[in-house]
């Protein structure tokens, strides 16, 4: 029973990869090996680098000055910072708000087996994250400093170890959101809310993370003490890694045995819980709650509301807000550091500063993708907007407008603000409003496009096709890809001709393709969307 | 109102619809009745434009549904098998929705949605969210907002699944209504005795032919409507 169990669940978490939503049949094992291939390429190739970076600049000063157990701490942490921020809301929504939940727990399945099912996606999710961080820690660690018999299965034991407080801290917190969110009113927001909180503690430690390094460097062995003095758990884990045989039969048998309690504690309070979202208090009727619009109104109301009603929908497809209002407080705080970046370490003059200050503006603008899952999200109520008397191209207009109204308003907040700080010239000024936003119309379309061309519309948890989805991982590489093709033409363009001029050319080419993105959504995408 | 000529839709190789033809007039209520799998769904939803066929002509109120789908959506309402409606909504919300995708006044609106959610008993739980709505109140939300428009044509698929009794009858009274004031009404039931004493019309489709239609009486005759149906099912 629990083999059928995983097995749906698995096949459900990694549909992508198997089946071809679009031919509606299985992919070929070629092209499931592609995809998985291009899955890790993606992780261990941006994440796993900035962390080889790190573990290569700790791991020798450290074991230098004797504290190499501090090693496996500071990447121990950073795995279990990383695993938990990965899967807490996966957590969340993979427990408690599948739509089988109510399937599942009618039929004779013990819950302790629908737990340990659900669990196992959220414990390998977490596991990827966690991994990102802590495989390069112990690859440099066995490169610079040992390879032994027992530095290999410390660096095992480490890494399960690991996973295994990834799995306890995401279950807790999952529990956690869930009691809450049956209690909460607007908990949309205030999950949001407190998730950004969680953010931006977790990027100002990121942002000061240099300086914590190399404060940690200088003063490694005073560190080490005040730790083993006062936290002694925190260098009995860190010795695990280091080959400690008792640290490391010790500290798995305990991260295993809290783990069976979590999951026992999960299963016991796993039905309360699932079904507790009638329990709600119930709403009352406003005499002023009958209001009319008009149709686009109606259509962008409508995808508004979707991308509002959903935490997991506004973190993982709006949380480019968050960083473009940043940067715009950064830029009006401290605008020194702009200047100090590109003008005095990379020897740039004003103009270019400008470019490149716009081309970090359309990075930003990039993590805002609602549109990428905008059709997928449709899912089984797809039949309501294809039954009425709309078009499908102002169905297809509507989810649009969202990621424009998302991005454009912040980044045109921001591009003012960093053009005013920057002393732009006339010129300038405009086109750093100008580049930015055309960036974000060809972005549009194109996560518009690709969803279009790739929906899940039969998930029964929100999370695959905001998380899982090849859409996604297409529209953010692709666009990716697009900004650093500008960036390094920008790079050697400068020399020859006026930032202007190529900011200029820039703008004019996201005009030129977005007029024929937009041309494709208008027949080819219409059409597609009203057949799905 | 309706006319469906030589309809034909596949999937893959399996022909779910095989050159259905079937005319439906103003103010008639007509049934389509058939085994799970025969093709009422997919006839409905071709008649819907929800579904592109590959052969045939639907036509409403002499409008082709492929050419100028969105003039036919106009005149419709469409509740389906099972209704899958915006969870994240509330009940009102989604009622404005349609009403504002129709583009019926506020006024009409207000009227509308005070007497049938009265009558269904849900006027209070619109404020609630979708979600929160059982299977039954979630379809009596659907039904509301099929008849917010005042449609001409009423596509029902299974529309007493999942409906109390008295929400039932009160649907039936509904139909009553709307086909006395001009409208059309074609509807799937598996319930034969329902299609027996409500329906002007019945079609029954098998493997996705049409195999009979016509009046009531002609179809049924002197016998029971579950006794034609299975019948000609071959049981």
């Amino acid at each position: 029973m629990l083999k059928t169990l995983l097995k749906k669940q698995f096949f459900e978490w990694g549909r992508t990869f198997f089946y071809d939503e679009k031919k509606k049949k299985s992919r070929s094992k070629g092209a499931t090996i592609a995809y998985i291939a291009l899955y890790v390429l993606l992780i261990v190739g941006l994440l796993g680098g900035m962390f080889t970076v790190l573990a290569n600049s700790l791991c020798l000063p450290l074991y230098a000055a004797g504290v190499g157990w501090l090693y496996f701490v500071i990447t121990g942490l950073l795995g279990i910072a990383l695993g938990t921020f990965g899967s807490v809301f996966n957590t969340f929504a993979t427990l408690y708000t599948a739509k089988d939940n109510d399937l599942l727990l009618s039929m004779p399945i013990p819950e302790k087996y629908i737990v340990i099912s659900r669990l196992s996606t959220v414990y390998i999710l977490g596991t990827l994250f966690a991994t990102v961080a802590t495989l390069p820690a112990v690859i440099i660690h066995l490169v610079q400093v040992k390879c032994s018999a027992l530095s290999v299965i410390g660096g095992i034991l480490f890494m399960l170890v690991v996973s295994l407080i990834v799995l306890v801290l995401s279950c807790l917190l999952g529990y956690f959101v869930a009691k809450i969110s049956v209690k909460l009113k607007n908990k949309s927001f205030i999950t949001v809310a407190a998730s950004l909180l969680f953010f931006g503690v977790y990027y100002f430690i990121s942002f000061k993370s240099n300086e914590i390094i190399q404060n940690i460097i200088a003063n490694a062995a005073e560190i080490g003490e005040k730790i083993e003095g006062s936290a002694y758990f925190l260098c009995f884990f860190g010795k695990m890694g280091d080959g400690n045989a008792v640290s490391f039969a010790v500290c798995t048998l305990v991260s295993l045995a809290a783990a069976v309690l979590t999951c026992a504690m999960i299963a016991r309070s796993f039905r309360k819980i699932a079904t507790a979202s009638h329990a709600q208090s119930k709403a009352k009727r406003r005499a002023d709650d009958i209001k009319t619009s008009g149709v686009g109104a109606a259509l962008f109301g409508k995808e508004m509301k979707r991308f509002t009603s959903s935490p997991n929908y506004m973190l993982n497809c709006g949380f480019g807000v968050v960083f473009i209002a940043a940067a715009a407080v950064f830029l009006a705080v401290k605008p020194d550091m702009l200047l100090e970046l590109f003008e005095d370490a990379l020897g740039f003059d004003r103009s270019a500063t400008v470019l490149f200050t716009s081309l970090i503006l359309c990075l930003l603008s990039m993590m805002n993708d609602s549109a990428t899952a905008s059709v997928s999200l449709e899912g089984k109520s797809i039949w309501v907007l294809q039954s009425l008397p709309v078009d499908a191209k102002k169905v297809l207009h509507a989810k649009m407008a969202v990621q424009l109204v998302i991005t454009c308003v912040p980044l045109l907040i921001c591009s003012v603000v960093a053009a005013i700080v920057l002393r732009a010239g006339a010129a300038a000024f405009i086109l750093m409003i100008i580049l930015p936003q055309t960036f974000a119309f060809i972005t549009a379309c194109f996560d518009l496009i690709v969803n279009i061309r790739n929906p899940i519309l039969d998930w029964t948890n929100e999370i695959v096709p905001l998380k899982q989805s090849m859409s996604v991982v297409v529209a953010l590489l692709v666009s990716f890809l697009y900004t650093a093709a500008f960036s390094v033409g920008g790079y050697f363009a400068v020399r020859v001709i006026a930032p202007e001029i190529f900011m200029a050319a820039f703008s004019a080419v996201n005009c030129v393709v977005s007029v024929l993105l937009l041309k494709w959504i208008n027949t080819k995408g219409a059409r597609i969307y009203s057949e799905l | 109102m309706l006319e469906i000529s030589h309809l034909t839709k596949t999937y893959g190789d399996k022909k779910a619809v095989d050159d259905l033809s079937l005319k439906i007039e103003p103010g008639e209520i007509y049934g389509f009745i058939g085994h799970n799998g025969a093709g009422k769904t997919t006839t409905l939803k071709s008649v819907v434009g929800i579904l592109k066929f590959d052969g045939g002509e639907i036509k409403i109120n002499g409008l082709s549904v492929a050419e100028n789908a969105i003039e036919c959506k106009k005149l419709l309402a469409y509740i389906p098998d099972n209704p899958d409606l915006y969870d994240f909504m509330t009940g009102i919300q989604y009622l404005n929705f349609i009403g504002d995708i129709f583009g019926v006044d506020q006024q009409t609106r207000k009227e509308r949605i005070q007497k049938y959610g009265d009558m269904f008993e849900i006027s209070n739980d619109l404020a609630q969210p979708i979600s929160a709505l059982s299977h039954g109140m979630k379809q009596k939300v659907a039904i509301i907002s099929a008849w917010l428009h005042d449609p001409k044509l009423i596509i029902m698929d299974e529309p007493f699944v999942g409906l109390d009794p008295k929400a039932s009858f009160l649907l039936k009274e509904m139909m009553h209504e709307a086909v006395k004031s001009g409208a059309a009404i074609f509807f799937s039931t598996h319930v034969l005795e329902v299609a027996e004493k409500l329906c002007d019309k019945i079609a029954i489709i098998k493997n996705g032919k049409l195999i009979k239609c016509g009046t009531t009486e002609e179809v049924k005759g002197d016998e029971s409507l579950e006794s034609v149906f299975l019948e000609l099912e071959g049981e």
